[in-house]
């Protein structure tokens, strides 16, 4: 699939950024389970943040790329706009059907619709907020409007068991909490450590590359390694993650921050579940990296190799045992829009990234995942309930201040 | 009225069996304004443990919507 806009790959941070926004690879799961983690708390309005945030990328990217490019025709801005969106994997969608003044559009394709009748069941409300928010910033960015110029009802979700999910657009202000983009941010230098890694890892990271991880041209979806990918936003779920937080400690102070952290880790430690298992599994695993793979700690080394076309910065593994390891990230892309949304952090706030250290440790030495077992949410249940799970402690915090982040994994 | 002593642990306890990993991490993010009202860390909760009736019908709504069937405690 050919672009109507740039995908600036930077390497040697291992990043991604369309429109100046830094994006990354993650998968249904993530998504969910993030999603329901923010929804659980009731008694705070958390639709706003979702709807927001969703409003604040689609702003933001879009109007980097139509000035980049100088286009000013809204026919070729909309065009431009619903392939973009195709091909993150959210799903389908023609904005040629909304105009200045709003409108309804309608579509049968959505990533955060679909995923959540699949790993959650029929929904009670209408569930695809990152839509909602996205149609708001994308029609303000074509028509060159305010960012917050439209509100937004979801009317029908296919979570719901609706045929389709439905979108009304109003002008006139908005409905949701405004956020002005936090960007690429302030990357910090990079030395990176020795490691044992027999891998040619640039090779892989090259070949990865190369992967047509792209939305169906029908459907609009990326299915890849047994999960629903997105080229998601960094900066989304920064902002939905820390805005929760920040809501939970207004109301409940360190009970409420306390009460937030388990379930953001668990978020991670369910995507490296479910998507590094399902590539240690893939054909591309297969041939690509496992033959050069001799011990466990090989394929931790391997599935590392394989983060980094995720986007999510430079990863490295040292001191890898049965036992122990320590995880050495540098540009955590949590720490690095932390550090632009908000400043310097006064807590650790790498969540997702410690969740999918101990999901790393616990599918190579607990699930051993070589022998290919199959990832149900029963083997899920039996690997993270178990008492040999990991644990993990962030050691170092690019977002406190540190030159990069490590989390020791026990 | 404070009472309804051990339920509270009951309920978390078959929360414990019948959910998912991170099962009472949810139950504490759903009833966390409630918790917080009677002082109760959900984490420490034992047999011992008393609660308003409020409470106890909070924790059982939302082990009831985690597990995806109605909570028997």
């Amino acid at each position: 699939m050919t672009t109507p806009f740039s995908v600036d790959k930077d390497a040697p941070h291992r990043r991604c950024l369309v429109g100046n926004e830094p994006v990354i690879l993650h998968c249904h799961h993530f998504n969910t389970y993030l999603q329901q983690t923010l929804l659980d708390a009731e008694y705070i309005d958390t639709t706003k943040i979702l709807i927001g945030a969703a409003n604040e990328m689609a702003f933001h990217q879009l109007s980097d790329i139509f000035s980049r490019q100088d286009t000013a025709d809204v026919a070729e801005r909309k065009e431009l706009a619903s392939r973009l969106y195709q091909w993150a994997g959210f799903g389908k969608i023609d904005l040629s059907l909304l105009k200045k003044d709003g409108g309804t559009l309608a579509t049968r394709q959505s990533h955060y619709s679909q995923a959540w009748k699949v790993k959650l069941g029929k929904a009670t409300r209408p569930v695809d907020f990152f839509t909602a928010g996205w149609l708001t910033g994308a029609l303000s960015a074509v028509y060159g409007l305010a960012q917050d110029e439209f509100s937004v009802i979801q009317e029908k979700c296919m979570a719901k068991g609706d045929e389709q999910n439905v979108f009304s657009l109003t002008p006139g202000g908005n409905n949701y909490s405004v956020y002005h983009s936090a960007k690429g941010g302030e990357l910090a230098a990079q030395v990176l450590q020795e490691t044992t890694s027999p891998l040619d890892e640039d090779a892989i990271f090259d070949a990865l590359q190369g992967l047509p991880l792209v939305g169906d041209d029908q459907t609009g979806l990326i299915e890849a390694f047994g999960v629903i990918l997105t080229h998601h936003y960094a900066n989304y779920y920064n902002r939905i993650s820390f805005e929760f937080e920040r809501e939970l400690a207004a109301q409940f102070g360190t009970d409420g921050m306390e009460i937030a952290e388990p379930l953001l880790v668990e978020s991670g430690h369910v995507c490296a579940f479910n998507t590094f298992g399902g590539i240690m599994k893939s054909m591309m695993w297969q041939g690509l990296i496992q033959p050069q793979l001799a011990t466990k700690e090989d394929w931790v080394h391997g599935i590392i190799a394989c983060v980094y076309a995720l986007g999510w910065g430079r990863w490295q593994a040292v001191g890898i045992s049965r036992d122990e390891a320590r995880f050495v990230i540098h540009n955590d892309y949590e720490s690095i829009g932390f550090r632009a949304m908000y400043g310097k952090a006064d807590h650790n706030i790498s969540y997702l990234a410690m969740g999918s250290a101990m999901g790393i440790m616990d599918l190579v030495y607990v699930g051993n995942i070589e022998e290919h077992p199959e990832l149900n949410p029963a083997f899920y249940e039996k690997l993270f309930k178990g008492k040999e799970s990991y644990q993990a402690k962030v050691v170092k915090s690019l977002a406190m201040g540190d030159p990069y982040t490590e989390i020791h994994v026990f | 009225m404070v009472g309804n002593k051990g339920k509270l642990f009951r309920v978390l306890k078959w929360l414990e069996d019948e959910g998912e990993a991170k099962a009472i991490a949810r139950l504490r993010m759903k009833i966390l304004p409630f918790s917080v009202q009677e002082s109760i860390v959900i984490n420490r909760v034992d047999r011992t443990t008393t609660c308003t009736d409020r409470l106890l019908k909070e924790a059982r709504k939302a082990a009831t919507e985690i597990v995806g069937k109605p909570c028997p405690c």
